[in-house]
């Protein structure tokens, strides 16, 4: 597959210090250049977050054993059904990449639907993700009972909180793309949703090792 | 700013291609039925798969980051890298550092 | 330690910005001698409580009581007391009165003591906070007087403030800044641009080699382009007004007062309503412009 690449130059020289210059030119290097700045900004958020979910792990991790004599992990999770969700989650990962693919050749209706079969794929994982849950909790296994499924929901739920999040914003760049376009400021947009939505994909491959793998040990 | 052109901004990260979204695709799908299928199985002893599926994750990881976010070290993508080394780092000490001292609570104190 | 260790160091930072220099008695001087020496002793006593076995005694007495609002009100207070009358010039484009402010700082630095410190005698005596009432045998009541006395002589001090904002006010036209340097000698670039601050405020954005930057200025005869009118300006990026933050801000208040007290309406409210601003503001394509050059000239000829 070619791919038409026309790179715009970033290291314009941008003359902050000359104040003689006002034609137009000089609005998009300085845009671009802080485009750059704006995208590692929002890469800083997501290691923020990073470390949010780390502490989360770390208290998943001591307390995976208190389960105050009742069932352990194992006994509570099917292991096909995660793999399920895991599959929904990944392809909703490659999905995001033909979107973006589809944004830089600018082809608008393309993108709008790999973003739209992203967005059902991503609401199915949460809906596999509410069903179990709420069977856990309908049999008796809630948050409440003991300090194992206290760090168990507290953890997979944040995971799952931040995916929806991810979903309401991907519902709104869907009619921010169908309204607008492909613009600059929709790509960054669409960037930063990219990071966001792969990096949740990483965390979640953590949570099914360290929470479903290790639990069916 | 023309919109007719096709721009392909970095953003601090490799160019993204379908090729590297495959190859992404192809060994994450790999990487995770091997775990998944390992301990469905329960293919290896204990710690074996403790260590396993760790290393596997591990390479999952290695290969989302490589392959969809396109994380590198060159021109602005080190800033980004450096940032996520770091966070490498502080995760490490927050998590190594809570099992350490939450396992040592426990043996003296339980 | 992790509280007590980058604290020692900002002390000294702090003490260390007026080596060196000519240290000139002004009133946000003072409240800025008031807050390094009153927070640094009131760090200390909480360096005290931080040992497990006294803490064991001292927790929710009153020496904690002490202790905090030691660090709050010299920390906090004091500092924001220095911040708001050394920026005022430039902010408001005259000075808040000096008699007043001398006047409010020592009412407020004596107060503080005078309320505070029978406080700790009090904590180690053994009072617990919160309390409604308590008998005379404890033998406190003497202590909490001299307290109360405290308090109102800070009651004095915001009095004095009250009183200096009101002439301040009124006299403004005397005391006007007129050259922007307001408090002389300024070594940073604010100070470099006239007072009270134009809307763009930097009509030319200054290049900074080093440290100082407005210091340099002055050393080396530059010109100074933000108080000499010029021929031409560049254009100046700038955001459109919006009061989009200042909407989620309310709405994130109903949102954490709902889950305090567990009002679900007020959650629902509270997050929907965050959501729904931050979203409708995405959809805002009009968000910055363009000031030109015959404008900024306009505007800058209008102050000279």
């Amino acid at each position: 597959m070619t791919e038409l690449v026309m790179e715009r130059e970033m290291a314009t020289a941008i003359d902050h210090h000359n104040g003689n210059h006002d034609h137009d030119h000089s609005h998009d290097d300085h845009q671009h250049h802080n485009d750059d700045i704006d995208v590692f900004g929002f890469w800083i958020y997501i290691m923020t977050d990073c470390v949010l979910f780390a502490t989360l792990f770390a208290a998943y991790s001591v307390l995976e054993g208190a389960t105050f004599s009742g069932p352990t992990l194992k006994q509570l999770i099917s292991l096909p059904y995660v793999l399920t969700e895991t599959m929904c989650l990944l392809a909703s990962s490659f999905t995001y990449g033909l979107v973006m693919l589809s944004i830089y050749k600018h082809k608008r209706n393309f993108a709008l639907f790999w973003l739209t079969l992203t967005f059902f794929l991503g609401l199915s994982f949460v809906g596999l993700e509410v069903h179990e849950f709420i069977h856990l909790y309908s049999d008796g296994h809630s948050w409440h009972v003991s300090a194992a499924l206290s760090a168990f929901f507290t953890l997979v739920g944040t995971h799952g909180t931040h995916v929806s999040i991810g979903l309401i914003w991907m519902a709104l760049m869907i009619c921010q793309l169908a309204k607008y376009g492909v613009t600059p400021q929709i790509n960054k947009r669409l960037t930063y949703l990219g990071l966001f939505w792969h990096f949740l994909d990483i965390v979640w491959i953590f949570v099914f090792t360290i929470v479903y793998l290790m639990g069916a040990i | 700013m023309s919109n007719d052109q096709v721009v392909k901004l970095k953003y601090g990260a490799k160019l993204k291609t379908l090729k590297s979204y495959m190859t992404g695709l192809f060994l994450s799908l790999l990487l995770t039925f091997t775990a998944f299928i390992l301990v469905g199985e329960h293919l290896l002893s204990n710690a074996a798969l403790y260590i396993t599926i760790t290393a596997l994750a591990v390479a999952q990881l290695f290969a989302q980051v490589l392959c969809f976010l396109r994380l590198n070290m060159t021109g602005e993508g080190r800033w980004n890298s450096m940032a996520f080394i770091f966070t490498f780092l502080v995760v490490f000490v927050l998590v190594g550092g809570s099992l350490w001292i939450m396992y040592n609570l426990n043996v003296n104190m339980m | 330690m992790i509280i007590a260790i980058p604290t020692g160091v900002k002390i000294f930072n702090w003490l260390f910005t007026m080596y060196h220099g000519r240290v000139t008695m002004s009133v946000p001087m003072l409240w800025t001698i008031g807050f390094i020496s009153t927070f640094a002793i009131g760090g200390m006593t909480g360096i005290v409580m931080s040992l497990p076995p006294v803490d064991f005694q001292l927790h929710n007495s009153v020496f904690l009581v002490a202790h905090f609002h030691n660090v709050i009100i010299g920390g906090v207070v004091f500092g924001y007391f220095a911040g708001v009358t050394y920026w005022f010039p430039k902010l408001f484009g005259f000075y808040l009165n000096e008699k007043w402010g001398r006047r409010s700082f020592w009412c407020w630095i004596v107060g503080f003591y005078v309320a505070f410190m029978p406080l700790y005698a009090l904590g180690l005596m053994g009072m617990t906070r919160r309390l409604d009432h308590y008998p005379a045998s404890t033998g406190w009541h003497p202590f909490l007087v001299v307290a109360a006395a405290g308090a109102s002589i800070i009651g004095m001090g915001i009095l004095c403030q009250c009183i200096q904002v009101y002439v301040s006010i009124k006299e403004r036209h005397i005391n006007r800044d007129l050259t922007g340097d307001a408090w002389k000698n300024g070594r940073t670039i604010e100070w470099s641009i006239p007072s009270p601050a134009p809307f763009y405020n930097f009509a030319v954005t200054p290049v900074v080699h080093d440290r100082d930057a407005f210091w340099e200025m002055k050393e080396k005869n530059l010109p100074n382009p933000n108080i000499q009118v010029q021929a031409h300006y560049p254009e100046i990026h700038m955001p459109h007004n919006t009061s989009a933050g200042f909407i989620i801000a309310i709405f994130s208040g109903f949102f954490g007062f709902g889950m305090v007290w567990h009002i679900y309406w007020m959650i629902a409210f509270g997050l929907i309503g965050v959501f729904a601003t931050a979203m409708a503001r995405t959809f805002n394509q009009k968000t910055d412009y363009y000031i030109k050059s015959d404008e900024i000239r306009k505007t800058e000829m209008e102050r000279v």
